[in-house]
């Protein structure tokens, strides 16, 4: 089976929830998906990997293939460099080999033992280039999210108050009082982004047609059946 | 101590290699993954090979190669700062003296814990009475320690001699008979009588612990004391240990104590490996797992024991 690697788990979820939303389409899409642990590092993807090459022992197809989608942050050349750099050094480390991929939606086809394996990279960002999934969320979603961007205001007074605690906090209230009714919070106590209902309703509060998911919708296809 | 091996055309293994043993080595896999196969090849170091194939009540030599291998040749290439080689040519090699054995050969000593013990109580109690004429003794002292993990009112070890081998224990000096205790006490006695026997008779040099299903009779709360016993006594004692196991306690317990250990000595002391058919080819291969990647595993629970 394919696999996408994502930074988190509310990467997981979106990511999730966006094949569905292509399925639905008639856009059948084969891959897995995991969810760094630890953060963005090469300590973290190399971690990754070594599970996803133990598992390549299951695997059936001799071609498959490994996607990444990362959150670009920094925006400017040296940000994108440093992406590519940190993805084909951890794929080095694991399986020997160098994808030396320099750009998005290309790829590499890599030997390993009897397989093929294609890597391919995705820089998350949205219309104004800002590279975190937050920033591609707050322009595609239906709904205001006075609540979520208010308390998120409160908890940047913060000055120990991380970017990644934004994304997650931000979505999370933005899910539960944004977008849920009464009935709705009380149902679903516990909003885990990989969760089946918390994905359904993700599908409901997110524009998957805003253009400014062309970029992924072209990289997703990639992993498609045909 | 062992680093490398190498088997080929032997039970379930048509060309095996592991590579990076450490002093403490725990197995895992789904049944058939060949997890006692390779503790049955390890034996290979000081035991011919018919009574390997006998320990499974096989009588030919045939049993021990592989189906799918169009070959009467056994070879096992064995790593342990130099290289030794056992080899084997069916059906002519019937009996011991038709082995080639070639390199420097090991000398280690090879104990091997089957998971079916048939009766744990006679080679501990014979153990036991043999350490009592010098008794009290350090080695006796560390054996109720060990027992002390699962009977903790242990107090000392009496034997009156075969078939009532005794344990006394609580302070009052009540004595229980060995066969009136759980399998749980018993298989730790079996495995640890292995390394007292050895400390006993200042026995320093290199050998190895083979253990089948170390999980078998150990409740989960002891497992974590266990680890920690047999790590230190094997550093004290320059044994290697093999086990095999199917509980995810046991690894978790394994890891645990596997990076303790690290720390405090500063150097790596255990290793998972992990057994599993390559779907593709159907030959058995195995991943080694650090502490950190199996800690990796656990915590994000990432499919491991052949899974």
């Amino acid at each position: 089976m394919n696999r996408i690697i994502v930074e988190g788990k509310n990467d997981k979820g979106f990511i999730e929830a966006y094949k569905q939303y292509l399925s639905r389409k008639n856009i059948n899409l084969q891959f897995d998906l995991s969810a760094l642990a630890n953060g963005l590092s090469v300590a973290s993807i190399i971690d990754e990997l070594k599970t996803i090459k133990n598992d390549l022992e299951n695997e059936h197809s001799l071609n498959i293939k490994i996607g990444f989608i990362l959150d670009i942050d920094d925006t400017n050349i040296q940000g994108y460099v440093n992406r590519f750099t940190i993805l084909n050094n951890a794929i080095l480390s694991v399986f020997g080999i160098n994808p030396n991929l320099s750009n998005v939606l290309t790829s590499a086809i890599c030997e390993y033992e009897d397989l093929k394996i294609e890597f391919s990279y995705l820089l998350m960002q949205n219309s104004k280039g800002n590279g975190e999934l937050i920033d591609v969320l707050k322009e595609i979603k239906f709904n205001d999210s006075l609540i979520a961007d208010c308390v998120n205001n409160c908890f940047q007074q913060k000055d120990d108050y991380t970017a990644k605690e934004i994304l997650d906090d931000w979505l999370h209230i933005f899910l539960k009082w944004d977008s849920c009714n009464y009935n709705e919070r009380r149902a679903s106590k516990n909003f885990g982004l990989d969760k089946n209902e918390t994905i359904q309703k993700l599908l409901t509060i997110f524009n998957f047609e805003n253009p400014v998911l062309e970029e992924l919708r072209l990289f997703l296809s990639t992993f498609s059946n045909a | 101590m062992l680093e490398n091996i190498h088997i080929q055309n032997f039970r379930c293994f048509e060309d095996f290699k592991v590579e990076g043993f450490e002093r403490i080595n725990l197995i895992g896999g789904k049944n058939n993954s060949g997890k006692t196969c390779l503790l049955e090849a390890i034996q290979c170091i000081d035991k011919n090979l018919l009574t390997i194939a006998q320990q499974r009540g096989q009588k030919s030599l045939l049993s021990l190669t592989n189906y799918d291998v169009n070959s009467n040749k056994i070879t096992i290439n064995f790593k342990s700062g130099k290289n030794y080689q056992v080899e084997l040519i069916l059906p002519n090699g019937m009996s011991d003296s038709d082995y080639e054995r070639k390199g420097d050969r090991l000398e280690m000593k090879i104990q091997y814990i089957k998971n079916e013990i048939h009766n744990p109580e006679f080679k501990v109690g014979e153990t036991i009475e043999k350490f009592q004429f010098d008794y009290p003794n350090p080695m006796m002292e560390t054996l109720v320690e060990l027992l002390q993990i699962i009977e903790p009112k242990t107090k000392s070890l009496l034997s009156h001699g075969f078939p009532d081998y005794t344990i006394a224990i609580n302070s009052s000096n009540k004595q229980t008979s060995l066969s009136d205790f759980g399998d749980g006490l018993k298989y730790l006695l079996y495995y640890f009588i292995n390394f007292i026997d050895k400390k006993q008779n200042n026995d320093s040099s290199e050998s190895i612990l083979l253990i089948d299903e170390i999980e078998n009779g150990i409740h989960y709360t002891a497992q974590d004391e266990i680890w920690r016993a047999l790590f230190r006594l094997s550093k004290e004692l320059n044994v290697q240990v093999f086990a095999t196991t199917h509980s995810k306690e046991m690894i978790e317990q394994f890891n645990i104590v596997s990076k303790e250990f690290e720390i405090i000595n500063n150097e790596k002391t255990g290793a998972y490996f992990e057994m599993m058919r390559n779907v593709r080819t159907n030959k058995i291969v195995a991943h080694k797992y650090e502490a950190q990647d199996l800690e990796y595993s656990l915590d994000n629970e990432k499919t491991f024991r052949g899974e």
